[in-house]
């Protein structure tokens, strides 16, 4: 994963040519002429396109799931520590968004607001949140009646003190292992809306939007909108496999 | 019992009025005027204002939001951009391809999802090789495996047909849009058949995914419940395995897997409009994805619409179902 993020950021400088200037003849072979992965229909080099698109769709998705991670844990928090109204209140906003359809949202919220990348992450950060206040409230409230916790409150410091010093820290790892092992669906989800026209605007590369308008191809040049898609597989793939190591690691502390 | 079902229907019902309300709003955020869609940019300010006041959006939002409600128990989803039909005989006339689509996806899923379940459970270095397959499905995007499949499966081999409902010339329309079912009712065996072909290889995409969810989401019941009490006193009834399994084991797991099954649905519906554009699947699917494409708002938001009624009707079915089937549910909440 780090070694992913580090390319990630690397990738707008080991690209070999420009993401959105043609380079050379259109509809050329993976491995021919200087472009590793082939040219698209207008000759631009697919090495370069996908590079630049993976770098975003990963940093992007990083981000949003640490922002949604972040703001699911504060409302998870609050509602599992304080408890009574706050937690009535909050839980029945976080259950009425978990009944509904998340991800057909996902993309009326992209559609209604227009094709940006930050739309589209919007829109899935709108409706992710809730699954996180939910299992961060769970985490507190399995913590809030374990001895070191009284231990702390009886030792007399304040409740806040409590909350961020002795609580918080013991939910980090379930929430973490929940967010990595979310990483992968939410590229791929980013990629679907993507895909769909609701992601970054073109010329700019972005993996799913390279897919669908290389689809018209797809069994003259297959590697026009096969490549871009692979991308997303490979992404998802190693976010996925981190996931599980580190679920696994943490199943057997 | 029918407490329960009263109660869990009337949160169904909240839930729907939530997406509508959340509905209405979206379009209002939008920054598009629906006003100067409808008429034109260059039609002179009295025209806009003419036919604002006309469609009734000079009026306060709560009015707004009213006539929007009665208008939708009227079945009436304001008129398309693109089509310039009104939205709910566009969503009638590709419904029932998707509907086709969607029993068939079901069906690979369910199937899929009970095979892997019992693969992975059983242990051993085949469940090893599925778990590790599984881990790999979940990160392939629907969209590439539509692609490979139309590459291998129909460009190279040839075997299965991959584009639109079917390729039978004058094939039956009607009534209902799905055409297994209607070709039977006529007679037709020969479009049954090849409807079927063209049914196998968009159906296997939209359910992969799902099919991997509940799969997981079985195989974690039942080793789960491997270890409860109950089984232990089956197993030392002296009941073989295999009985354990049927009769203990299998029934107790599925109320998990069906309200996991319940909440895919929603991702599916989700990734049909990829998937039905890939494979020219002429329903609802490839309806919203040419409505995004024109930034058509009311065809957009009316399929939103329907798509979040399937999603909530069969969540709260599948909810009473397993209250139906396990009493203790309906008495702990």
């Amino acid at each position: 994963m780090a070694l992913v993020t580090a390319f990630a950021i690397l990738a707008p400088h080991i690209e070999p040519h420009s993401p959105v200037v043609p380079v050379g003849l259109p509809y050329e072979h993976p491995f021919s002429s200087g472009a590793l992965l082939g040219t698209d229909q207008v000759g631009r080099d697919i090495l370069s396109r996908v590079l630049d698109g993976m770098s975003v769709s990963w940093l992007a998705t990083l981000l949003l799931i640490a922002a949604v991670g972040a703001f699911g844990a504060v409302i998870g928090l609050l509602s599992g520590f304080l408890g009574g109204v706050v937690d009535r209140v909050l839980m029945a906003v976080v259950d009425l968004f978990l009944t509904l359809p998340a991800a057909i949202l996902a993309i009326v919220i992209a559609a209604v607001l227009g094709p940006s990348l930050l739309h589209a992450l919007l829109a899935i950060g709108l409706l992710s949140w809730p699954y996180y206040a939910r299992l961060e409230r769970a985490e507190v409230r399995a913590l809030m009646g374990r001895p070191f916790v009284e231990a702390a409150k009886l030792s007399g410091s304040g409740r806040s003190r409590v909350m961020l010093w002795h609580v918080l820290p013991g939910t980090w790892p379930v929430l973490l292992v929940t967010l990595t092992l979310d990483l992968g669906g939410t590229l791929v989800v980013l990629a679907g809306l993507s895909f769909l026209g609701l992601g970054r605007p073109s010329p700019a590369p972005e993996l799913g939007a390279m897919t669908a308008q290389g689809l018209p191809f797809l069994l003259t040049n297959w590697w026009i909108p096969v490549m871009p898609a692979i991308c997303v597989m490979g992404l998802a793939l190693v976010a996925n496999l981190a996931g599980d190591g580190l679920r696994s690691l943490l199943k057997d502390q | 019992m029918i407490r329960y079902i009263v109660r869990r229907s009337a949160s169904g019902i909240v839930v729907l009025l939530t997406l509508v309300a959340g509905l209405f709003v979206l379009q209002h955020l939008s920054p598009a005027d629906p006003v100067s869609a409808l008429v034109g940019d260059k039609a002179p300010p009295a025209a806009i204002a003419h036919a604002r006041h006309q469609l009734g959006y000079d009026r306060p939002l709560i009015v707004q939001f009213w006539n929007y409600l009665r208008e939708i128990a009227h079945l009436n989803l304001q008129t398309s951009l693109r089509t310039k039909n009104p939205v709910s005989t566009d969503i009638l006339n590709t419904i029932g391809p998707t509907i086709e689509l969607l029993i068939f996806a079901m069906l690979w899923t369910l199937l899929g999802g009970f095979l892997l379940g019992y693969l992975t459970m059983r242990g051993g270095r085949i469940a090893a090789i599925v778990r590790v397959l599984m881990v790999s499905a979940a990160s392939v995007p629907p969209f590439l495996l539509a692609l490979l499949f139309i590459i291998f499966l129909y460009g190279r081999l040839g075997v299965l047909p991959a584009i639109g409902q079917t390729s039978v010339a004058n094939a039956p329309s009607g009534p209902t849009g799905i055409l297994v079912f209607d070709s039977l009712v006529r007679g037709e065996f020969a479009t049954t058949l090849d409807a079927l072909r063209h049914v196998i290889l968009p159906s296997i995409t939209l359910a992969a995914a799902p099919a991997v969810a509940v799969g997981r989401s079985f195989s974690s019941a039942v080793t789960t419940a491997l270890r409860s009490d109950y089984v232990k006193t089956a197993r030392m009834k002296g009941l073989t395995p295999r009985q354990v399994m049927t009769r203990h084991l299998v029934r107790n797991c599925l109320n998990s897997t069906l309200a996991m099954t319940g909440l895919q649905i929603g991702v599916m519906l989700a990734w049909v409009t990829i998937v039905e554009s890939i494979y020219s699947w002429p329903g609802i699917g490839q309806y919203l994805a040419l409505s995004i494409a024109a930034t058509d708002l009311p065809a957009i938001v009316g399929v939103a619409l329907v798509f979040g009624a399937i999603f909530i009707v069969v969540n709260t079915c599948v909810d009473i179902g397993q209250a139906l089937a396990d009493p203790r549910i309906a008495l702990n909440r």
